[in-house]
């Protein structure tokens, strides 16, 4: 919102910037603040919570890898979930009413995301440093799925945001893609998160590859939904 | 002086249908223009239009000299918006509402907004949805003071609420705007803004009637009362004629002409006008 101001002050500044990042930051603190006093920020807060606990205890009192990334999935999944009912103040009606951009609101909703990202990649990494497990297989486990997994949960903060319905077709797109895309990136993270196969392997790093492909993609196709969809809210 | 609100030959049609053709106004810095017309003439779309709501499909919009269709996001910040509709999340409080959605416009000022709650009575620590709808009014109005625009859209926001309130929310307006902004206001309450519109457009089915100021109005339509012989005899000069108990009367347009029959002549109402330019007994020929 800041940055908002900063560019109608006459000061051209680019969407993707760390300034900008670490202002949304600040506007995420301040729309928590208020979401908490909604019932649907509290239920939000309580299934954030919820994962948090659920993580933690998996971690401490599981043996297995196998077992544990039953929890670290859930927890991760909750977590998501939770934070995105936190933060969703904005919606598409204010799209079209407030006096921003539709690329500034789609970049304010990727900032957004990069915030749930590190967010859920906190999380998974402590569970994965609570697990006692070697240096090798932690790095590994950080980089093949700690970073891809938080990447595809995050894009559910943009999707959440629903700047067009499903069903809505501009003449060139058909937007109801956006749920297919949104099915496809959970299903990889959920896979990647659950899977372990042989460690060594090329089949131990496919899933995470497919994970980082199809995690990107997604932000991208969503962020461009917002940023050049051709519709005005009568339209929809 | 640029004008708060310029539209010229503006419409929005999808397809081959059309929602509103053709409207060109001017409403001047500090005026009140009434919008009125029947249900489906297109004021709300009109006022989606001006918002950003609805897409601009022909001519021109201009905000304070501003074009909407290049600029839409400028324009915003110059546009208050009082609707029946929640466009905020309404399970937030007052002032955490002014807060978050403040934010965005450049304008925009927390202890403003909260000193206009206090003045309207509005409590800001009150959740929207448990307000009444007179209080949701009172917190529109804040919230769009707060960020100074220069133009509020109010659009049927009286529907529903007791004839007291609507004069109270009436004089309301006019203690707080005190000219600093200019209000397009769409009603079906025309005896409130015979008392306070400075001009007034009329619509009907997507088109335009007529855009004038009140004393111009005044000085184009008169309503005259006489005989049936009377009225016969002006019949083709007047634009609509219905029969009273002991009179006949009608809407005549001033040509500039004598009228050369004795009738009374009188001004005429805006529910007079909308009967007749748009009733189905009206012979419609504006």
């Amino acid at each position: 919102m800041e940055n908002i101001r900063a560019c109608q002050n006459g000061r051209e500044e680019k969407n993707f910037t760390l300034r900008k990042f670490l202002l949304t930051g600040r506007e995420l603190a301040v729309e928590s603040r208020g979401s908490l006093h909604t019932g649907h920020g509290k239920v939000g807060a309580a299934i954030f919570l919820m994962g948090l606990g659920w993580g933690i205890y998996g971690a401490v009192t599981k043996e297995n890898l196998e077992k544990w990334s039953n929890f670290v999935l859930l927890a991760d999944l909750w977590c998501a979930m939770g934070l995105v009912n936190v933060w969703n103040l904005q919606n598409y009606k204010l799209l079209y009413l407030l006096p921003v951009s539709r690329k500034d609101f789609a970049a304010m909703q990727i900032r957004k995301m990069a915030w749930l990202c590190l967010v859920l990649f906190g999380i998974t990494a402590v569970q994965y440093a609570s697990m006692g497990l070697g240096a090798e297989d932690f790095w590994k486990l950080i980089f093949c799925k700690a970073i891809p997994a938080s990447l595809s949960l995050g894009v559910y903060q943009v999707s959440s945001v629903q700047p067009i319905r499903g069903k809505a077709v501009n003449g060139y797109e058909i937007y109801g893609l956006s749920f297919t895309m949104l099915l496809l990136d959970f299903g990889i993270a959920f896979l990647n998160l659950i899977m372990f196969p042989a460690t060594g392997g090329i089949s131990f790093y496919l899933l995470p590859i497919l994970n980082y492909g199809i995690g990107i993609y997604a932000a991208v196709y969503l962020y461009r939904k917002i940023a050049f969809a051709g519709l005005y809210y009568d339209e929809l | 002086m640029e004008p708060v609100l310029r539209m010229e030959g503006a419409g929005a049609e999808r397809g081959t249908a059309f929602w509103l053709r053709d409207v060109s106004l001017t409403l001047e810095p500090g005026t009140f223009m009434g919008v009125i017309g029947r249900n489906g003439a297109g004021k709300t779309t009109l006022f989606h239009m001006v918002c950003g709501l609805s897409r601009i499909t022909g001519g021109n919009v201009w905000l304070d000299g501003i074009n909407l269709r290049d600029e839409p996001e400028r324009c915003k910040q110059e546009i208050g918006t009082i609707f029946d509709d929640g466009y905020f999340r309404l399970d937030l409080s007052a002032s955490h509402a002014g807060a978050i959605y403040g934010a965005y416009y450049v304008g925009y000022s927390q202890p403003d907004f909260l000193k206009y709650c206090r003045q309207f009575g509005v409590d800001a620590r009150q959740n929207v949805r448990k307000m009444s709808k007179g209080n949701y009014m009172r917190f529109q109005l804040a919230f769009a003071m707060a960020h100074k625009p220069k133009l509020i859209l109010m659009d049927e926001p009286e529907a529903g609420l007791d004839p007291v309130f609507r004069r109270e929310w009436m004089n309301l307006l006019y203690d707080v705007l005190d000219g600093r902004c200019s209000i397009l206001f769409a009603t079906h309450l025309t005896e409130e803004l015979e008392q306070y519109a400075d001009a007034v457009t009329m619509l009907s089915k997507g088109r335009q009637l007529f855009s004038l100021t009140m004393a111009e109005l005044e000085e184009r339509y008169k309503i005259v009362r006489g005989s049936k012989a009377q009225m016969d005899y002006l019949s083709k000069r007047l634009i609509g004629r219905r029969k009273m108990e002991h009179y006949e009367e009608g809407l005549f347009q001033e040509d500039g002409k004598e009228l050369w029959v004795e009738v009374s002549v009188s001004r005429p109402s805006l529910a007079d006008l909308m009967y007749y330019l748009d009733g189905e007994n009206g012979e419609r020929r504006v």
